[in-house]
């Protein structure tokens, strides 16, 4: 089943082209890493994806619906957006800032509910962030920021997770977390697209890659396929070395082109 | 803040409060009076010198000052919420300055004679024309700088406008009139006035109120904001609209009243926390006090009668220094 389907997507802002004739399709249990260098377009394409980015031409489809057509709110509810670098203007709570996912799901009247309560448990559980639950988020740490977001992202429970560069600032242990619960999201028949510069974490635990090179679809196909195409090498202009992490082929980048 | 009390016990409080210091407002004046037979006498419509005392001098004295100050604290927490800034003040969208300007035209050209109502409705004519101008300035899919950048060339504008009514006054008696009624006053209004604005400023405190959830999500940025289901493209011109309201119809009644928008939300921020939903609310009664009793202060002080608006200046502006103090490193 397809659950984002993006067709002949283009974009221009202030007449530069920023993406050309994107099509993918991601479907039910999928894992989409978006890499590229860069510049390349993957936030301008995640944006899109997101029914958010202004100046879009092309078709996003969300289980079946133009993106364009859907209420805001309705849209909200659907698809998860973590954009890159968030951060909070007041110093509040880490549990009141994850409640705030759960806001679209909710008429402006009613009141959270235990199930609101729950899921923002749960989530900040799954994001190692329920430790922090109390604390203000203005005092925590870049990557202890960032999971708090992705706690937000989790606990409106979306179909589809859109994440701009949900590693940058984790430590080591918290990037293997961060990418086994977008596997276990995706295995439990939800499906993520993430934009990613660590191609070794990209290849070993996604399903696919879709590779940008400015504004352009290069190659999207299966880890295995991209890294085999020699695509990676001639884009990013740096030497990778094949590895294996825990039983699976990955690529490590080794020396500058 | 950490220890934020829950919001309702906090509000539930503010209105006793408020309920308090209005009594008390009522049995202050130059005239002693037993103030329970005079509210009474009026309930019951007998006009008595104590009733038509308190009826209809001290309480709309006293509803002006609560509206205004109502209206200016919860736009105070509205346009600090909006622009993500502890530091903001409504007066920076240029509507306190146009409202003025729409007054002191009315004075200038002897027009509030006519009746009362003229002199308001100078004031609204001018906050409607600078939200128009905002709007032109900045564009619909402006940001939010140059909203505030649009604001501040109105507010010039305005200020220039004003120098030059002023300059062309016709009569030191007409310029020193305009210069009084500027300072910011809710003396010698009656329930005429209460009756006039209230709509506007109902209107527009319902407007920023249904805002809330808005201003809460804009916590996490215009992205993220936009991510959940609301446009900031159209709630920007909604609160805009709505802090205009408020700001516009309370400076057309009262002159201008600074530094109450600013504070009140600081006040309120160690009792309810940052979040602006629960901030606004808060705001807008604990606006309410503060400026029945800044207007009981005037009303008590010896000597020439001072105005509203010098009173909350002289201790809003401090504040604002201290405010600065505490938080410019955050500007580094």
């Amino acid at each position: 089943m397809t659950v984002l389907a993006v067709d002949r997507l283009g974009c221009a802002l202030q007449g530069v082209p920023i993406l050309q004739g994107i099509s993918t399709r991601v479907g039910a249990g999928e894992l989409v890493a978006l890499v590229g260098p860069n510049g390349a377009g993957k936030s301008t394409l995640l944006r899109a994806m997101a029914g958010i980015q202004p100046g879009v031409q092309g078709q996003v489809q969300l289980d079946g619906r133009a993106v364009s057509g859907m209420g805001m709110r309705e849209l909200a509810a659907a698809r998860g957006y973590l954009a890159q670098a968030s951060d909070a203007a007041w110093p509040v709570t880490v549990r009141y800032l994850v409640g705030l996912g759960r806001l679209p799901l909710r008429a402006f009247w009613q009141p959270a509910t235990a199930g609101d309560a729950a899921a923002v448990e749960r989530s900040m559980q799954q994001t190692d962030v329920h430790y922090l639950a109390d604390r203000l988020v203005t005092t925590l740490s870049g990557g202890e920021r960032l999971r708090a977001m992705l706690a937000r992202v989790l606990a409106a429970e979306p179909l589809l997770i859109l994440a701009d560069e949900p590693l940058a600032a984790l430590d080591p242990r918290h990037q293997l977390q961060t990418m086994q619960l977008l596997r276990a999201h995706c295995d439990a028949g939800g499906s993520a697209v993430v934009a990613l510069h660590d191609l070794t974490l990209a290849c070993r635990f996604c399903d696919r890659l879709l590779l940008l090179e400015c504004g352009h679809a290069v190659i999207d196909d299966t880890p295995a396929v991209v890294m085999a195409s020699g695509e990676l090498e001639r884009v990013y202009r740096v030497g990778f070395e094949p590895v294996s992490v825990d039983g699976r082929a990955s690529v490590l980048p080794a020396s500058v082109r | 803040m950490r220890t934020a009390l829950r919001i309702l016990p906090v509000l539930m409080a503010l209105l006793v409060l408020l309920a308090a210091v209005l009594l008390w407002a009522l049995d202050q004046g130059p005239m002693e009076l037993p103030l329970w037979q005079a509210l009474a006498a009026g309930l019951r419509g007998e006009q008595s010198l104590a009733s038509i005392i308190v009826w209809e001098v001290r309480l709309p004295r006293a509803l002006l000052a609560m509206l205004v100050g109502a209206a200016l604290g919860l736009a105070g927490a509205a346009m600090q919420g909006f622009l993500r800034n502890p530091l903001a003040d409504p007066g920076i969208l240029g509507v306190s300055g146009s409202a003025a300007l729409g007054a002191v035209l009315v004075l200038y050209f002897g027009l509030s004679h006519v009746g009362w109502y003229v002199l308001p409705l100078g004031g609204l004519l001018g906050a409607l024309v600078s939200v128009l101008l905002i709007l032109l300035l900045a564009g619909r899919g402006g940001s939010d700088i140059a909203l505030v950048l649009a604001g501040l060339a109105v507010s010039s504008f305005a200020a220039a406008l004003i120098a030059l009514t002023l300059n062309l006054a016709k009569s030191p008696y007409a310029m020193s009139e305009m210069v009084h009624w500027m300072l910011g006053s809710v003396a010698n209004r009656s329930m005429l006035h209460v009756q006039m604005v209230w709509p506007f400023l109902l209107l527009g405190s319902v407007m920023l109120l249904v805002g809330w959830r808005y201003l809460d999500v804009l916590t996490l940025g215009n992205e993220t904001a936009h991510a959940m289901g609301y446009d900031p493209q159209r709630w920007r011109w909604w609160l805009v609209c709505g802090i205009a309201l408020c700001v516009g119809a309370a400076v057309s009644v009262s002159g201008a009243i600074g530094f109450v928008g600013l504070m009140v939300p600081h006040l309120m921020r160690p009792l309810v926390g940052f979040r602006p939903g629960a901030l606004m609310p808060a705001s807008a009664l604990a606006g309410a006090v503060l400026l029945l009793l800044a207007d009981v202060l005037v009303q008590a002080l010896p000597g020439k009668p001072l105005q509203l608006g010098v009173v909350t200046a002289l201790l809003g502006a401090p504040f604002f220094f201290y405010l600065i103090i505490h938080h410019r490193r955050h500007f580094s």
